[in-house]
């Protein structure tokens, strides 16, 4: 049933899309033009972020630097039932969405997607956003100087999410 | 301090190879469903999301004016079909209204704090980026993180909800903490 909803989610999302489209009498074509070029403008202003992120997290990795965090920061992840491997993500994915993709893909390489690893890293991922940016900007455009509560609720709730995706991927897909 | 400094080099060749096959990868995916989403976006669908939204957000935020209201719907309709470009757009304005009915002053108003703790919880009902990914990584199934997702999200917005709410409750007893 769980597996049912999982799998039937998109193919039912795209094609009450499409429909949707038609019965609207709107140009599909078009529209999907303007939207595939938007997304592609915004994935090209991206890379120079990707780049530096990749290579900053591969020498970070590589100098040996994550062993010296992960040696003092693996018994707190350990506490909370959270893998070794996703502890670098965990740390990047409040400060830059595109660096969390980055080491997405990096965990589905060294792990597997359907890894423990890989899943619970997916809905980490998916279910939490880029709360430092977010914050920047929605307040930048007010008055407010004061953002220290709106951000600590929000890595509180990033927080929350870690420990949920921990016990859903244990509760609904560990057995799969 | 670790001794492989000569490495540096060969390391940050190798990182920069691999950020173009990993741009590739992300740059097809991502048009494609941002194509796929202005489809849905132009057939009016977060006008129907944004509408049936309304009356449930009435109870979350304090605010009774609808120009800020159909702002936020519009905000939150868009983030839940995943439309990044139309959600931070309708979200600063909305901000912006919220700016004013806060008289522009530098502490942030509740319905702020609970505004933005919207959109720093993610809320896309279907991750398509992040299926993508891992369909590409070999995933067999791909999509079923789905619903792990939606009930994370879900419950972590409440959570983070209920504990702002008493926060900014408890707040407002004492004097103002920030």
């Amino acid at each position: 049933m769980l597996k049912l909803i999982s799998e039937w989610a998109f193919p039912l999302f795209l094609g009450f899309i499409i429909i949707s489209s038609v019965i609207k009498k709107k140009d599909a074509v078009s529209s999907f033009c303007t939207g595939a070029k938007q997304g592609f403008s915004a994935i090209c202003s991206v890379t120079p972020n990707i780049l530096a992120i990749m290579v900053a997290s591969a020498i970070f990795r590589k100098s040996g630097a994550m062993d010296f965090f992960l040696h003092y920061l693996t018994p707190v992840f350990r506490f909370f039932y959270i893998p070794k491997g996703i502890a670098e993500l965990i740390l990047l994915r409040p400060v830059s969405g595109s660096g969390a993709m980055v080491l997405l893909s990096q965990i589905y390489e060294a792990f597997g997607a359907d890894s423990y690893e890989g899943l619970l890293a997916s809905v980490i991922c998916a279910s939490t956003e880029t709360t430092l940016y977010t914050v920047m900007i929605y307040f930048g455009v007010t008055r407010v100087k004061n953002t220290k509560f709106p951000l600590l609720i929000g890595l509180l709730t990033d927080f929350i999410v870690i420990l949920l995706a921990v016990a859903f991927v244990n509760l609904l897909l560990a057995a799969s | 301090m670790q001794g492989n400094i000569s490495q540096m080099l060969p390391v940050i060749t190798e990182a920069t190879g691999n950020c173009g096959s990993f741009v590739l990868k992300l740059l097809f995916l991502t048009s494609f469903f941002s194509g796929v989403i202005q489809m849905g976006e132009d057939a009016g669908l977060m006008q129907k999301i944004s509408s049936f939204l309304q009356p449930l957000l009435k109870r979350i935020f304090e605010t009774n004016n609808p120009k800020i209201l159909k702002k936020i719907s519009i905000n939150i309709s868009a983030n839940l079909l995943g439309i990044g470009n139309a959600a931070t757009p309708s979200g600063l304005a909305a901000m912006e209204v919220l700016d004013e009915e806060n008289n522009q002053s530098p502490h942030p108003s509740d319905d702020m704090c609970r505004f933005v703790l919207f959109n720093t919880c993610s809320i896309q009902l279907i991750p398509t980026t992040i299926m993508g990914l891992r369909a590409m990584a070999g995933s067999k199934n791909p999509a079923v993180i789905v619903l792990p997702v939606i009930m994370v999200s879900f419950f972590s917005l409440m959570t983070g909800l209920l504990i702002c709410n008493l926060l900014l409750r408890l707040n407002k007893k004492r004097k103002p903490l920030c």
